[in-house]
């Protein structure tokens, strides 16, 4: 029962989360696009609260929707962004390119259907009546899509008791530490590019 | 189980050369604030002497320590030829002789560099990921450089975007990588338990990562879906850093390329080296019949660097072992020696002559014989034609195919690739030979002056054409082919 009920929770918030990532792209106006985007940031972290990784889910809503999302609006208020002006794209090309998202995606669902357990009796509303059937977490994290493949360290389910933030910090600062460090430069890389990239340009 | 593995995989060690590129770079960023009156331009002597500094603590022998090295190497030379070329640097950051906001063109290159190099030590593929992210973003900064100039602009937003999805296509495979193996270490453990173990259907999960890490490495490398960005971002991107992104950052890729197909030296997986044997030609005739109609110099290197990125492959797809990582490395050292000597010359060109046009090399062998000798040995070569390193290296491309019949059942894939490769082979006579052409038989419209050569381009293209000309006749002296 609780299993099939943090299924369905799982199922909807990807589904906003997916559709809402669908409306940045098509949103002509900045800021319906910011918002979208912030509807998706906020499933992504519902999404991470169902799966158990409270920190990384609070974690989501402060630093993306809370200050990257917040930033983004005021660069569209200052600079007045207007919505923009869509050149209409040819119909082959736009054919084109649903055919091939579609043959991507068909080839997903397809290797995620045939991995084992995947069509194995997890319909949700079918578990939420039969109290017997069994837990289709194992499946959802083995399918690896919206879940992002379940970090390791995450749930580990000989430690009890030990907590997400404590094991993320482990895990970061143990088993991925040096990884940790080489993203720095990244960080650092990023840094110098805003500085040099933002930098005020001279009028001639 | 896994903490232990990969806590033991590196050492802080192994990654001094990494912290103290890092570390250069910072400290030039730090002097640029600091000491206001130094001129910038000793920053990129300054970057280039550490980077070359850092080879010589590299050990080379390690796997992937030849990638590491020209790396290194290639970043040296960019941050020189970007010393060469401050002039037009200048003009384009701030309009005018002031050499203000200069110096993180010649501080980000390290980073990025540094980045090379600890991915060329990575075993898992969190470390892979991070670090590629970390040439990644530094490239981005570097191809729009030039706010003032609409194709930097262009370039780096294509390149951003571009980028941004093959970073997608990474993690994603990344995710189905973990969720099919359970672990994130590249060995061939992890890929025989998958295609041996006990659940058939994870083959099939593993393929789906395989092909999207493939296809992330493809976009660094130039290879066939994944070359889009490439003859765009090349002619719009400041000089320098197009010759960054078509050596420093095409090694990469190949570093990615190789480790990722390491564990299936033994394996022999068909459906890979069918997909690898398409691709490459695709990569090959794209490349190839692209640069024939070309007249601007830098596209003509873009398109250039996808056709040599079409020969390299042709190692992978007879072997995956150490043997085909070291000829890749040697074939990416004929490919660095011409392609920065060329680059060299096209900054020399537009900073004399103002124009990056094919057209602006004419007469160059009336006016300046000497440069126009370096020029055509750093093309000839790029094209094949003996004497050269780079014959050598195409002749083992070439033989490394002919081997894989022996490996291979049905051979009529690799004939019909066989056939593309002359094709390609015989096209690159045609369109490098252009730039010869223009050189010693087109007539100039006016009167051209001689070019005056800096003391670093003609150090660094006489450096690069002797080295072309050494490797290329030692082993027919020496008959060890």
């Amino acid at each position: 029962m609780e299993a099939a009920i943090s299924s369905i929770l799982f199922y909807l918030f990807a589904t906003i989360a997916v559709l809402s990532a669908f409306g940045v792209v098509a949103a002509r106006n900045p800021v319906n696009s910011a918002m979208c985007m912030a509807v998706s940031f906020a499933s992504t972290a519902a999404v991470l609260f169902c799966m158990g990784a409270q920190f990384l889910g609070i974690v989501q809503i402060i630093v993306y929707a809370g200050a990257i999302l917040v930033l983004f609006l005021f660069v569209v208020m200052m600079l007045d962004v207007k919505s923009e002006e869509r050149s209409l794209s040819s119909l082959p090309r736009a054919i084109m390119g649903v055919v091939i998202a579609g043959i991507f995606a068909g080839m997903v669902t397809k290797a995620a259907l045939l991995l084992p357990d995947a069509t194995a009796g997890t319909c949700p509303v079918k578990a939420l009546f039969c109290s017997d059937c069994k837990a289709p977490a194992a499946t959802e994290t083995a399918k690896g899509e919206l879940s992002g493949g379940a970090l390791p360290a995450l749930a580990p389910e000989g430690e009890e008791e030990r907590s997400d933030v404590k094991s993320l910090g482990a895990t970061l600062f143990s088993q991925y530490n040096i990884p940790f460090v080489i993203l720095s430069f990244a960080l650092l890389s990023g840094t110098v590019g805003a500085v040099a990239l933002g930098r005020k340009v001279r009028k001639d | 189980m896994e903490t232990s593995i990969i806590s033991a995989t590196y050492t802080w060690a192994q990654f001094i050369p990494e912290f103290t590129l890092v570390g250069l770079a910072s400290l030039i960023l730090l002097a640029d604030c600091f000491l206001p009156k130094l001129p910038k331009s000793c920053y990129a002597l300054l970057a280039a002497v550490g980077a070359v500094a850092t080879a010589f603590f590299m050990d080379s022998e390690v796997s992937l320590g030849q990638f590491r090295m020209l790396a290194v190497i290639a970043t040296a030379l960019t941050v020189l030829l970007a010393y060469d070329y401050r002039q037009v640097i200048c003009a384009s950051i701030s309009g005018d002789d002031s050499e203000e906001g200069s110096t993180e063109l010649y501080a980000l290159p390290l980073i990025a560099c540094a980045g090379i190099c600890a991915l060329t030590q990575a075993k898992d593929i969190i470390m892979l990921f991070v670090s590629l992210e970390v040439v990644t973003l530094s490239s981005y900064v570097l191809a729009g450089y030039f706010r003032r100039n609409q194709g930097s602009i262009e370039a780096g937003v294509k390149y951003l975007i571009l980028g941004a999805m093959s970073t997608g296509l990474l993690v994603f495979g990344s995710a189905w990588y973990y969720g099919m193996t359970g672990s994130f270490m590249l060995n061939a453990d992890v890929v025989t338990n998958v295609f041996f173990g006990t659940e058939p259907a994870l083959s099939v999960g593993f393929m789906m990562a395989m092909a999207l890490l493939l296809a992330g490495a493809f976009f660094k490398t130039g290879t066939a879906p994944m070359h889009i960005w490439i003859p765009d971002v090349y002619q719009g991107a400041p000089t320098p850093v197009s010759a960054f992104l078509a050596v420093a950052s095409k090694t990469a890729g190949f570093a990615v390329l190789c480790m990722l197909l390491f564990p299936f030296a033994e394996l022999q997986v068909t459906p890979i080296m069918q997909c690898l044997v398409i691709l490459t030609a695709i990569t090959l005739l794209i490349g190839n019949l692209g640069a024939i109609g070309q007249t601007n110099a830098k596209r003509l290197l873009g398109y250039s660097s996808i056709a040599q990125a079409g020969f390299i492959m042709v190692f992978l797809i007879n072997s995956t072992g150490e043997v085909a990582q070291t000829q890749v490395a040697n074939y990416l050292t004929a490919y660095l020696l011409s392609t920065m000597a060329a680059f060299y010359a096209i900054a020399m060109v537009r900073t004399q002559r103002g124009s990056e046009e094919l057209s602006a090399f004419r007469a160059l062998g009336k006016t300046n014989p000497v440069i126009a000798f370096l020029i055509t040995v750093a093309f000839a070569s790029l094209a094949g034609v003996p004497l050269t390193y780079g014959f050598i290296v195409k002749f083992d491309s070439f033989c490394a195919l002919v081997n894989a019949y022996s490996v291979w059942s049905s051979s009529c894939w690799l004939t019909t690739l066989l056939v593309i490769m002359v094709i390609g082979a015989t096209a690159g006579f045609y369109y490098y030979f252009k730039v010869i052409r223009e050189m010693y038989w087109e007539k100039p419209q006016a009167e051209l002056k001689p070019l005056n050569v800096p003391m670093v381009t003609a150090g660094v293209m006489a450096g690069c054409v002797i080295l072309l000309i050494a490797l290329g006749t030692w082993p027919l002296l020496t008959g060890n082919m």
